[in-house]
């Protein structure tokens, strides 16, 4: 409980800073890219006999900044109320645990993505996707032992294993992506929404 | 390789609860708070008596809602796809302090694993079923506009407003993308080749819907927008608002009951 509690707190922290950056001109704008990356958060790669679904969240971060945490919300939000993914009560440390590292690696990366340089901007690209599934993971992990360190072990350890595959699908995404959006509408990864101006 | 995404990416389903059962007419605003609460406390539960409790009473108020079986079994499987992760993890979960119930090759099954494993999806089904049965009988723009009766803060609804109305298109948009791709004979999959196609995907949704957030604003300026997206939404509590909350208030009095006696 003091977890949902402590996330729920950093979560409104979050998502204030976020609708800081929101005003009456970009608002429809953050609310039809909300939608885009909600859709493409349904598609699924095939990792051996399972699939998993594509988050994201180090683009968003890239490209958003701050507004990742109302992004991140609403799209749990619309998650627990028609397809009972989630739920009500874990929405403050779900939306903590994605859009937290986003925020965070989209501010250490968004301009080395940006290097004219090869490797500079293949590596930092990568290490945007890869970094915040890996930092997504392990914040689940923590959620889990600190809410019992003995009943969810196993839970918690299971699911930072599971995801290391994802963590590279994440990573290679988000450099093919930012390679992509690069070559065919650069100003996309350049603050797009004028979300710092 | 399977192309399982077609099943799992499907549309909103809004409008399955959506009749004229006694819990459509309820006042959206009382809904919201009865739901969050019910959430809470259900969570909040220790013990699997006020948990069989809490699952009998969401079973009783998703007979009252009338949900369709079909729509009603597609969504429960889902979520108990999630709890039998669980099933295969906790009971083994307990190493040192359990009681040893079977052992399977080295593993042991505790019953404080099997415990905690019914618990939770008790626990989660009740809270779906509840949720379902008391939100998802209203449909999600009256929803948005009862919390911002509430006093949610007004970006949030307008935000939640229109992402609910454009994920609609952009996903009309994310079909024909993906039709497009299937014909050229794209199988996703681990490849460096099927990785490339998927990001290029996930650009090129990114690149339209970035064009279309440019048409939509202007669209929308141009017919008065100021920051608002107003709703026709109309809340007046009514008796039938007040039976609600007395009999949602009964049920939180049965499953504290349940929790009380274990």
């Amino acid at each position: 409980m003091p977890v949902l509690v402590a996330g729920g707190v950093a979560t409104v922290a979050g998502v204030g800073m976020g609708l800081r950056k929101i005003n009456n001109d970009n608002l429809p704008k953050v609310a039809v890219m909300t939608a885009a990356f909600f859709t493409a958060s349904f598609i699924h790669v095939n990792v051996g006999p399972s699939t998993v679904h594509l988050m994201l969240n180090g683009l968003i971060g890239l490209m958003m900044g701050w507004v990742a945490f109302p992004i991140v919300l609403i799209g749990l939000l619309i998650q627990a109320l028609l397809f009972q993914y989630g739920g009500l009560t874990t929405l403050g440390v779900n939306t903590l645990n994605v859009a937290g590292p986003a925020v965070l690696f989209g501010f250490i990366f968004h301009k080395s993505i940006y290097s004219v340089k090869f490797w500079p901007s293949t590596l930092s690209s990568f290490a945007t996707g890869f970094l915040a599934i890996a930092l997504t993971a392990f914040m689940v992990f923590v959620a889990l032992i600190l809410t019992d360190p003995v009943k969810y072990k196993v839970s918690a350890y299971t699911i930072l294993v599971s995801h290391v595959p994802v963590m590279f699908i994440e990573g290679f995404v988000a450099l093919l992506c930012v390679r992509f959006l690069r070559k065919v509408k650069p100003e996309l990864l350049k603050d797009p929404l004028g979300f710092k101006g | 390789m399977a192309e399982s995404e077609n099943t799992a990416s499907a549309p909103f389903q809004e409008g399955a609860g959506q009749n004229s059962s006694i819990l459509a007419r309820v006042d959206a605003r009382v809904k919201i708070v009865c739901a969050v609460l019910w959430s809470l406390m259900v969570s909040w539960l220790h013990g699997t008596g006020g948990a069989w409790v809490a699952l009998a009473a969401a079973v009783a108020l998703i007979a009252l809602a009338r949900w369709p079986r079909r729509n009603l079994i597609n969504r429960l499987l889902t979520v108990n796809i999630f709890f039998m992760f669980m099933w295969l993890m906790l009971p083994f979960s307990f190493s040192s302090p359990g009681h040893v119930v079977a052992t399977i090759g080295p593993l042991k099954v505790t019953r404080e694993g099997l415990d905690l494993a019914t618990l939770l999806t008790l626990k989660g089904n009740a809270i779906v079923l509840a949720v379902l049965a008391i939100l998802g009988t209203s449909p999600l723009y009256v929803l948005a506009a009862a919390g911002r009766r509430l006093r949610f803060p007004e970006k949030l609804v307008g935000l939640f407003l229109l992402t609910v109305r454009y994920y609609q298109v952009i996903f009309k948009e994310y079909q024909r993308l993906r039709k497009a791709m299937r014909a050229r004979g794209f199988k996703l999959g681990l490849s460096r080749n099927s990785l490339r196609g998927v990001s290029n995907l996930v650009g090129s949704l990114l690149v339209r819907s970035f064009d279309r957030a440019e048409r939509v604003h202007r669209a929308m300026v141009s017919r008065g927008y100021m920051g608002i997206i107003w709703v026709r939404a109309e809340f007046r509590l009514k008796g039938i608002d007040l039976a609600f909350t007395l009999v949602m208030l009964a049920l939180f009095v049965l499953v504290g009951g349940g929790e009380w006696k274990r």
